[in-house]
This record gives structure tokens, sequence and C-alpha cells, in this order.
């Protein structure tokens, strides 16, 4: 077994053994190590002869105290092995070594590994008290959790985008954009959880160790916030309750073609991970979501308000729809790792790290000649232009991905800056509809 | 000797560290050393550790033999002049009755010791297993103190089960 190296980066050494009372002794000590060998002078008290033959823990430990308070830069580690003594000192050949050092493994990696004994704990603890044990976040906490809350803008700027187009074309009535936005948003929630649910039986969710706020679901089932009788049933009534405002809209707004992309909306909600068809595990993801998010919800919001389909609605589609796929495809980059393992093969895990950022530069370029292409074909006002003044953002996105590529930590910021990309563009977009109607344009 | 008449200059060792290296013994009778932060409020004759459920092993180490014991060392780790190490031999006590809130009473010490544990709390949603902790109790036993940190003389005993 080797031995560290770098002990000088412990400042706390210590050698543990049992002693004859049956306790546990942690003493201070002087360590060096040599030649795969540990070599141990116990603070005076606990002299070699004393702790010879005994089975021990060699432990090395740093902090870094913070001025303000509290600490920072842990590390510890720990040789578990057989005492000799040697002359005035103790020797000892590592067997075994348990270590953490949150500079390779960072806490919440180090947390997510845990995860499966802090569940036997909790489930163990709860049948001998007879007490169901969930960790206690408060009822909003956990259902802004288990449904992704924060994502919902991506149903929210397309519903924006559909509503200005119709304003465009002379047609809008707010209430029928909230009724829109509020049956989208269920499905979407509705999603979110069976993503989850089909994520973390199938596997890829538990494979991966390294979770983001972007990325590797939202952790709801694996931490116990629900469980999955439980995600069944939520997904179930959210789809349920989003079918339901569906088919008032068709009723009242237009049968066939409201039923026709609900339906489609509702497909690609439930089999993007569901089985048999696991769209996203088909590398068909990135297409579903792009198609979802974009033209199934423009065209549909706009459909509501004129009861009728239109070229400039489906044109003003696509740029959010690439945005929105962008999310996932981005998000996906840190979980390709585990997403491998779980046999989940979306588009990152199929491409090279050249192919995967050329996708992501393609898209991006295609986003916004789109946009460009709006008003030079006239199918909608030039305001929409304003859209472009992001690709700044878009750059850095890139940017970013590049720098950061098979980093699932350091691709935070990027990830965060890509969804306030699309969130920003697409308003734009949609801001460009609705000052171009006010304006007449 | 009550853990009262404990040197003042140990009780600021317990008082001030901000890490103590607590082992307790698995089921093959081995020793198994975490670092981890030591409560102590002066007076009260009892040490205290908070263990999240996601790392349970030695709270069930301690179930299965409560005897435990916990080194403080390192000047800058103590954050105390005197420097000095101080070793316990204790008996431990695992309440994990409510995981959610018992802690709690605890997180005025912990506070004084991590600054910032209120914004981490705050995004309890975050890491919501973390904050599922057990506490520790340990009684003193025995307690061995090297003055000045000077692991080459020997320690002062104070046997606190007589």
């Amino acid at each position: 077994m080797s031995v560290a190296t770098d002990q000088e980066l412990y400042e706390q050494r210590a050698i543990s053994f049992v002693d004859d009372d049956g306790y546990p002794v942690t003493v201070p000590a002087r360590v060096s190590v040599e030649d795969g060998e540990i070599k141990v002078r116990p603070a005076k008290g606990f002299d070699p002869p004393k702790i010879a033959g005994r089975r021990v823990n060699v432990v090395l430990n740093h902090i870094t105290p913070l001025a303000g308070g509290g600490y920072t830069d842990r590390r510890y580690i720990a040789f578990t092995g057989q005492a000799a003594a040697e002359g005035d000192q103790l020797v000892v050949r590592p067997e075994r070594t348990y270590r953490w050092n949150e500079r390779e493994v960072p806490f919440p990696e180090y947390v997510e590994v845990s995860t499966p004994r802090a569940r036997r704990y909790l489930e163990a603890l709860g049948k001998r008290l007879g007490v169901d044990f969930k960790p206690a976040i408060g009822a909003f906490w956990r259902f802004f959790r288990v449904v992704r809350f924060p994502f919902l803008i991506a149903t929210a700027v397309p519903v924006a985008i559909g509503g200005g187009v119709a304003l465009y074309h002379g047609s809008f009535d707010l209430v029928l954009l909230l009724l829109t936005f509020l049956g989208l948003a269920l499905i979407h929630m509705g999603l979110n959880v069976a993503n989850d649910y089909f994520d973390t039986v199938l596997g890829a969710d538990p494979a991966n160790r390294r979770p983001t706020p972007f990325s590797g679901g939202s952790r709801s089932i694996l931490y116990g916030l629900i469980s999955e009788s439980g995600a069944r049933a939520l997904y179930a009534s959210l789809f349920g309750s989003g079918v339901a405002i569906g088919l008032y809209l068709a009723l009242t707004r237009g049968l066939l073609p409201i039923l026709g992309l609900t339906a489609l909306g509702l497909f690609l909600a439930y089999f993007y991970t569901a089985p048999p068809i696991k769209l996203a595990y088909r590398g068909l993801g990135e297409l579903a979501v792009g198609t979802g998010f974009g033209p199934v919800i423009v065209m549909g919001t706009y459909f509501v308000q004129t009861q009728r389909f239109s070229l400039d609605a489906l044109v003003a589609s696509i740029p959010i729809g690439l945005l929105i796929m962008l999310i996932l495809y981005v998000n996906e980059i840190p979980d390709a790792e585990f997403d491998r393992i779980a046999g989940k093969r979306q588009l990152v895990t199929r491409f090279s790290r050249e192919q995967a950022l050329a996708f992501l530069a393609g898209s991006l370029a295609a986003t916004y000649s789109v946009i460009a292409l709006i008003p030079v074909l006239r199918l909608g006002p030039p305001t929409v232009l304003v859209a472009l003044a992001t690709i700044p953002l878009a750059v850095k996105v890139y940017q970013g991905a590049r720098s950061n590529f098979g980093k699932q930590y350091e691709m935070i910021p990027t990830m965060s800056l890509n969804v306030n990309n699309a969130a920003i563009t697409g308003a734009l977009i949609a801001a460009g509809y609705f000052v171009g109607a006010l304006l007449g344009l | 000797m009550s853990m009262a008449s404990l040197p003042p200059h140990v009780e600021d060792v317990f008082e001030r560290s901000l890490v103590a290296l607590f082992t307790t013994v698995n089921s093959r009778n081995e020793p198994v050393t975490h670092p981890m932060l030591p409560l102590y409020e002066r007076g009260s004759g009892r040490i205290y550790f908070t263990s999240s459920v996601l790392f349970s092993r030695k709270l069930e180490h301690i179930k299965r033999n409560p005897k435990v014991s916990v080194l403080f060392s390192e000047r800058e780790f103590t954050r105390c002049e005197s420097g000095d190490a101080v070793l316990v031999k204790g008996t431990a006590r695992v309440d994990d009755s409510d995981p959610s809130n018992g802690w709690m009473r605890f997180l005025l010490l912990w506070r004084r010791k991590e600054p910032y544990i209120d914004a981490y709390l705050k995004q309890r949603f975050a890491f919501p297993l973390f904050w599922e902790r057990a506490v520790i109790e340990v009684r003193p036993d025995v307690v061995y103190v090297w003055r000045g940190g000077d692991i080459d003389a020997e320690p002062e005993v104070y046997d606190l089960r007589r």
C-alpha cells in the first residue's frame, strides 16, 4: 500500500489505539512517513511498549482557520494497521486508509456519496421510533425543490413569445394567456417530477455523484423529500391538471389543434425519460425539448389567442426552442460522465469534446441567425433585433463551456449564464413583438 | 474531581477549539478517528458534537460501544495561547430522537466557532440530509493535559471517575 508523502500538509498528528480499559485513545504524536512505513513517536505517558502489538490509526489532519472565525480547506487521512515497537518509536505498515480532502472531493460530492448511508440510518431510526423521518424543510421549499420551480422560466418565456406574436397580429387576451401558462406550467412540473422519478429508478441520478443546481436532477427522491410512489402520484396529478386546462382551452378555442398540441406536449414530457421510449436515453431528448418548448408552446399559445396557426409564430419559436434545448444540452455536460455509466446516451455523451462544443456553437449561431432573419423576411417587427444584444452572453457561454468542459463544479457559472442567456434572449424576443405591436411596426 | 474543578486552561481548550479528533471503536475493536467540531459550554461538564446522518458510522459505533476519546491539539486549532494538548477519554451518548431539530439547541455554541453557519442553514433545502443530525454527548472520564503542547513531558492526569 502506498503511503501519502504530502505529510507536511497536515499539522495535527496523532495515533489512536484501544487501551486495556477498552477506551479508544488518541495521542498527539510525531509522525513521519518513510519508505512506505509510518514512524510514530507518541506523546509521553503513552510510550511505544504500551501501544506495540495493537491495531492503530495514524491520523493526519489539517484545517485552515479563517480570520473572521471558522475554517476552510479541510483534509485528513487515517492509516490503519498494526503497530510494532522499533527502539523508542512505533512502526506502522498501513493496511487501509480512509481520507477526505475537500480540494479533491468537494463537499457536495462528499455529501452525495454519503446519501445512501443517511437514508438507511433515518429509515432504521424511523422504524425504531415509529416515526417516518423526512428531511425537515418546509412544504414550500419541498415543493419548490421537487418540481424544480425556477425552471418554469423555460415555459414562461415561450408563452410570452406566443402571446407577443399574437398581439403583433392583432389578437391578445391576458386571461387566456395566463390560463395557457398555468396549463403548460403544470405539464412542465409534471415533466420535471417524471424525469426525476424515471432517472432515479433507471439509475442515472443515483450514479451521478456530482450534481449541481442545474444538473443531476432535483435529487428529491434520493434525499427522501418524496417517495417513489409520491412522485408517481404527483406527476400524474400535475399532468392531469395540465391536460384538464388543455381540454378546456380545446373546447373553447379550437378542439383538434389544441388537443393535438396538448397530446404532443404530454407525449414529449412523459416519454422524455419514461420507458419504453426514453427519448433522453436515445439521443432524442434535445429534439424533444427543443420541439416542446419551442414550436409546441409558442404555436399552442399563439393558437389559443388567434385560433389559427401562422408561419410567423413558427419562425419565432425556433430561437427559443434552440435556446431551451441548449439549457438541457449545456446542463448535460457535467452529467455526461455519469450518464454514460447509466446508459443514458444523450447527445453530449455521444459526441467528442470538440463535436459537443461545435454543436453548441452551431446552435447558438443558428439561434441568432433566425432572430436576425425575422425582420429581414418580414415575419416580425425589427424590434425583435433587440434580442441580438445577448450575443456577448452567448459567446461567454461558449467560452465557459470550452474552458470547463468535463469539470462539474466549475461548469456551474456557465450553466447559470446559459439559463440567463436563454431567459433574457427569449424575453427580448417577446418584448420585440410586444413593442413592435404597440408601435405599429 | 468534578468537571468544574478542571483548570480553566483546560476548559479554555474545550471552549475555543475549532477541531478535535474524535475516536470511536468499531465492531472489530479498532479505533476509528474523524476530525469534528467540538462544542462546549464552560462549567457544563460535557463536550458535545453534532453529527450529520450522512456520516453516521460513528453513531453506530457509539451505540455498540460508548467509550470514546477526544483529542485537542495544535495551538492554531485550539486557538489557545497556552498551546496545551488535551486528551479526553470519555463515555458518549447519542441523542438522535429528533434529528431535524434536536441539535439546534447547540446552534449558539456552533455559531461562536463557525459564524457563517446561519447562512448555510438558510439554504437547508440545498443539503437537506446534512441538516439531519444526531447529538453526541461526551462525559469526560479521564483527562490528560500536555502543558504547552510539550508531548515530551509527562501529562497531567485528571481522573474524573473517582
